[in-house]
């Protein structure tokens, strides 16, 4: 039986998840490791964590690592985690490999005298540029203008790197549902978004329609990391466009953006959301019996909650789980809510025949996790 | 389409009315979950009023999404008994097209389904609550769609669960052979007082052509297709149902059944001949656990159908009536297939109406079925076990109840009363000899015609033995059969008369090491070993007669049955492997029970005109260290062993090291005497007298032969003057540098 898993760790308001193929490879989405505050924090030791994981699986390495976009909640501790191939001193020790990096152009493109950045996300784009320009290891989405001007100011041609590029509306290289039995489908970015200078990073994340093959039947999971309403219209519109509509079914869907109302509308609304058009069009696409997941802090339903600018916003869970009831789904779920607000736990949906479950978990007995015992 | 739910319990009751506690837990156990969302409640109905329902909606996400079977979520009733200890509680699934599926309780068609949770209630209950109840259910949800739920060590599932109280029917293990082969009738064997009326014990009557038949039931076997084991059913209580429910696991049964009622009753049958108004029918149904799989067991069920046979054949198209005249109104004839067109026999439909009662067919006790239960491999041998008394009946009483072995009793000892408090005999067979009992026990075991049963009609064919098993507690066996003649392995074991240690002395298959030396070194491990210091003391005795053997021991019951226990597991093992061994196994008060392992060394004999002096590689090995530990002197101690006149040998148990006051010296060795007379009387004592000094040893330098010299010589004759008191002879073995040579005198 093919079994394929997705799994969602609980790294507060930012995004790590992880697909572990039925032949055993994987592929990391995002890295956001947090300092732990002690023996309350409620956020995974996501290091730990994925050591532990791969040690079961008796590896040092992830097949693929793909970076959304550069924000600090993508890609915090990566630098410290990762082995980068572009200089020495992240080299050795216990670093984890990575065999193929995935990054949006712009992480390729982006100035690093923009204040904005981090110095973590300067130091990937150094291993990505290292990478694209040894011609190995690396996978970028979508070529601009700009793309190519960056390859010539390097001495390339768009003809020598061009196996190492794939455009929006196509697959990701390395992955068929044959082979390896699920297929990468890049919605974006796609150039028109990369051009524009406004929100670069954001209006350029990965997005993928990731199709599962199990015994019979496609189950497909629509990754979203960061991503605006204008966006996802533009999405909606150019795969209607290409009569792919099946391309925007979902049986698992990662809310966008920490549960940002902005990812359905420009406005909040007051006690819901109320998402524009095309973006209900593709809320529409879900699939009778599937889950939502928020990569986020847990979501309050109160005053308080509703005034909170930054995401979660529960507005935009509102708006989410209406649609999702519309279509006959099953749970709209938070990953910092999971199985508890004090010591959540990764998210595991296993796919399989007959599609997407949630994989139990067992936990310790309640008072082991809950805090430090302490005796006074 | 909008989910229809079937009814349950009675009218709807508030919360507030709930009285049972673990109805009230489980209130709270689920407004504490996300995935279960109360409806309602019920108080239970009929036989169930006292209970009370909480009717709830559960998600189970762990159920694929597109699995088709079960709805998220899925509504279902919480039963709750005020006697928890007797009732576990119920989980009704109230969907009406709930799936039929593996692990359920049967219910009827128009009751919801029920899942089976909990394997054995009273020891879930002991750690249940409303929470892991509440878990349990999304598990069986969960394991059901993955297909988990049976675990492949658990045994198939059967196809009727008929209760363990329902009416039970022991049928002989040759049963079917009987039945298909000579159309015999079956019938109840008459029952030991005191057992239950419930539970019949079946016997096969032989039909005797032409005569009124015996008062037996005439009896109908179906062999039916293999099923992929899974879906419980509802027993049946009409024939029409029971013949539904196998659609596809056999030819329709009422076809079957005519044939088989044709058989039965023979040409031109008298109804008057036929007085029983029941039949039974026996079906056959292999279960197999997957497609794939093979037959893992076959399961028979049996069902009575209320009717005289002939009507039975007259309902179902086998029969018709003779005709008017008197003479032939009671007269039936066979109905061909080819008479009866398949419309007619469509209409018969009367069969389907008649009443019948499930039996559960259970197997009776054989040889074979012992040793499946016991995970005994091998049938054993055809033996002989001499001594059947307190440890020997127990031996046999575990063999017996393992079905290992086929055994012919030896004791003629008379069981008397006090032996009844360790013997496995009862008050009604004193003054039996012992092995009469053991005889009459194995044949209230064992139906007569079990292979393991010689029902103490056959002779014991010493010619056949395949292992003797000697417990009779002497340690020089004398058996009613002269052992001598029997070439075949032997087993000596016994108990210490305190009851603390047992020993086996075990041959091995070849009877390379016959008992007899297994005995000399097993004492030359009581000698030297720090165990063999408490082995045979600290005993009481008390009488129990007048006559001068009528000495019993003070041992708890509880320890012979623990060495019992052991010593038939040891045998059983030792017999199968084929090896020598020497074992003892030592208990104390604390219950801890060691064994002492001790490795048979090869055994040497050595002939002289009076004796067989029988040693072992052990000794020559140990006296052969010390000589070269001492060259170039000489060296040399004494020997312990035992004489056995009748058998005319002495046998060698141990060589003892030179005394410390000994001189050794390149051409002689004088013997001290430090510490010898002490170690004499702890070897006598360890080995209740039966060990004691008989004789020396000493080594020659190289280059000397292992002949004895003229010193030797006039050395033995001193010696054997000396042990002239004791009227035993002395030996004297001499280690040279290649060989080793003895010399025996008598003064």
């Amino acid at each position: 039986m093919t079994v394929h898993k997705v799994i969602f760790y609980p790294v507060g308001n930012g995004d790590t998840s992880q697909i572990v193929l039925d032949n055993g490879q994987r592929i990391l989405f995002d890295f956001r490791h947090l300092k732990s505050k002690g023996a309350d924090d409620p956020h995974i030791d996501l290091n730990w964590r994925l050591r532990e994981e791969l040690k079961e699986a008796e590896q040092n390495y992830f097949d693929v690592v793909a970076f959304t976009h550069g924000d600090e909640d993508h890609i915090a501790g990566s630098t410290d985690f990762f082995e980068l191939r572009h200089a020495k001193k992240y080299q050795g020790g216990d670093r984890i490999k990575i065999n193929e990096l995935w990054v949006p152009a712009a992480m390729i493109l982006e100035e690093a005298d923009n204040d904005k950045q981090s110095e973590e996300s300067v130091i990937l784009r150094q291993e990505a540029r290292y990478r694209l320009k040894k011609g190995e290891g690396i996978q970028v989405f979508s070529k601009p203008d700009m793309l190519k001007d960056w390859l010539k100011k390097n001495g390339l041609s768009l003809e020598e790197r061009k196996h190492l590029i794939t455009d929006a509306g196509c697959c990701a290289e390395g992955f068929t549902l044959k082979q390896e039995k699920v297929e990468f489908f890049c919605h974006s970015p796609f150039i028109k978004h990369c051009d524009d200078g406004d929100d670069l990073r954001n209006s350029a994340a990965l997005i993928f329609q990731i199709r599962f093959w199990t015994e019979g039947e496609y189950v497909n999971y629509f990754a979203i990391g960061d991503s605006t309403c204008d966006v996802l219209e533009d999405i909606v519109d150019a795969t209607e466009g290409h009569k792919n509509e099946d391309r925007l079914d979902w049986d698992l869907f990662n809310v966008p953006h920490h549960c940002s109302y902005h990812a359905l509308s420009e406005d909040k609304g007051e006690k819901e959301t109320i998402p524009t058009a095309k973006v209900k069009k593709l809320l529409l696409h879900g699939q009778a019996g599937a889950y939502m997941v928020s990569s986020s802090d847990p979501i309050d339903d109160d005053e308080e909650a509703r005034q909170q600018k930054q995401p979660p916003h529960i507005q935009a869970k509102k708006a989410y789980e209406r649609y999702l009831k519309e279509t006959e789904g099953r749970k709209f779920l938070v990953t910092m809510e999971r199985p508890s607000r004090e010591k959540p736990q990764p998210l595991v949906f296993k796919i399989s025949r007959d599609g997407i479950r949630i994989v139990r978990v067992t936990t310790p007995a309640a008072a082991i996790v809950s805090s430090s015992a302490r005796a006074g | 389409m909008e989910t229809q739910f079937l009814d349950i319990g009675s009218s709807p009751i508030l919360e507030e009315k709930l009285e049972i506690e673990a109805a009230k837990r489980t209130i709270v156990a689920v407004h504490n979950r996300e995935d279960f969302k109360l409806i309602g409640f019920r108080q239970g109905n009929g036989s169930d009023e006292s209970s009370e329902i909480v009717i709830v909606d559960c998600e189970c996400d762990g159920v694929p999404h597109r699995y088709r079977q079960f709805k998220y979520p899925e509504r279902l009733a919480l039963q709750f008994f005020s006697d928890d200890s007797r009732h576990a509680p119920i989980v009704h699934a109230l969907r009406s097209c709930f799936p039929v599926t593996a692990h359920q309780n049967p219910t009827s068609d128009n009751e919801p389904r029920q899942l089976c949770l909990y394997e054995s209630w009273l020891d879930t209950r002991r750690s249940w609550t409303p929470e892991r109840h509440l878990s349990r259910i999304q598990e069986w949800f969960t394991d059901t769609a993955e297909g988990t739920l049976h675990r492949d060590d658990q045994p198939v599932e059967p196809f009727y669960l008929i209760s363990s109280k329902a009416r039970a029917l022991v049928l002989p293990e040759d049963f079917e052979e009987k039945i298909s082969a000579q159309h015999t009738l079956f019938a109840c064997a008459p029952k030991y007082a005191g057992a239950e009326s419930t539970v019949e014990i079946g016997r096969i009557v032989p039909v005797v052509r032409g005569r009124t038949r015996p008062s037996g039931i005439p009896c109908i076997v179906l062999n039916l297709l293999p099923i992929i084991h899974g879906v419980i059913k509802c027993i049946p209580s009409r024939l029409g149902e029971l013949c539904k429910q196998l659609e596809g696991h056999s030819a329709p049964i009422e076809q079957e059944m005519r044939g088989e009622i044709q058989k039965i009753v023979g040409k031109k049958p008298d109804r008057k001949e036929w007085r029983d108004d029941r039949v039974l029918l026996v079906l056959k149904l292999p279960i197999k656990r997957s497609h794939e799989g093979k037959e893992e067991y076959i399961q028979h069920w049996g069902f009575i159908i209320k009717e005289n046979i002939i009507d039975l054949g007259v309902k179902v198209g086998a029969l018709r009536k003779g005709g008017k005249k008197k003479n032939m109104r009671n007269t039936y004839h066979w109905i061909g297939d080819s008479e009866q067109s398949l419309t007619e026999r469509e209409k018969l439909v009367g069969w389907q109406r008649l009443n019948i009662r499930p039996l559960n067919i259970v197997r009776s006790f054989t040889s074979e079925f012992a040793r499946e239960m016991s995970g005994v491999e091998s049938k054993g041998p055809y033996g002989l076990l001499t001594g059947v008394g307190a440890l020997g009946s127990a031996v046999a009483a575990i063999w017996q109840r393992e079905g290992w072995g086929r055994w012919h009793y030896s004791d003629t000892d008379r069981l008397m009363p006090h032996n009844l408090a360790r013997h496995s005999g009862c008050s009604f067979d004193i003054g039996s000899s012992k092995e009469k009992v053991m005889r009459r026990i194995e044949d209230t075991i064992f139906p007569a015609y079990d292979e393991q049963n010689p029902n103490g009609k056959d002779d014991f064919n010493s010619e056949k033995c395949e292992l003797i098993v000697d417990v009779t507690t002497m340690l020089l066996a004398q058996y009613r059969f002269d052992a001598s003649k029997l070439s075949c392995p032997k087993a000596i074991s016994f108990m210490t008369l305190s009851g603390r240690d047992s020993i086996l002395l075990m041959e091995d298959k070849r009877r390379a090491i016959k008992a007899d030396c297994l005995e000399a070194q097993y004492y030359r491990a009581v000698i030297s070993r720090p165990w063999g210091k408490a082995h045979m003391h600290n005993h009481y005795s008390f009488r129990v007669g007048n006559g001068c053997r009528d000495i019993s021991f003070v041992i708890p019951t509880g320890i012979v049955m623990l060495h019992a226990a052991t010593l038939a597991g040891q045998i059983r093992r030792g017999y199968e492997s084929g090896k020598a061994m020497i074992g003892v196994w030592r208990s104390n008060a604390r219950g801890r029970l060691r064994a002492e392992i001790i490795k048979p060394k090869e055994v040497l004999t050595t002939r002289t005109s009076r004796f067989r002096i029988i040693w072992d590689k052990g000794i020559q090995k140990k006296v052969r260290g010390l000589r070269e530990k001492s060259l170039p002197n000489e060296t040399g101690g004494i020997l312990w062993g035992y004489f056995n006149f009748p058998k005319g040998a002495v046998y060698i148990v141990d060589a003892v090291p030179a005394p410390l006051d000994s001189r050794e010296c390149g051409s002689s060795f004088i013997r001290g005497t430090d510490g010898l007379e002490a170690m004499q009387k702890e070897v006598v004592r360890r080995t209740s007298s039966i060990v004691n000094y008989v004789g020396e040893w000493h080594s020659h330098p190289s280059g000397m032969s292992s002949r004895p010299s003229m010193v030797d010589k006039w050395q033995l004759s001193s010696l054997a003057g000396e042990m002239r008191r004791e009227g035993v002879p002395v030996l004297m073995l001499i280690v040279g540098e290649k060989d080793e040579h003895w010399c025996i005198k008598a003064a």
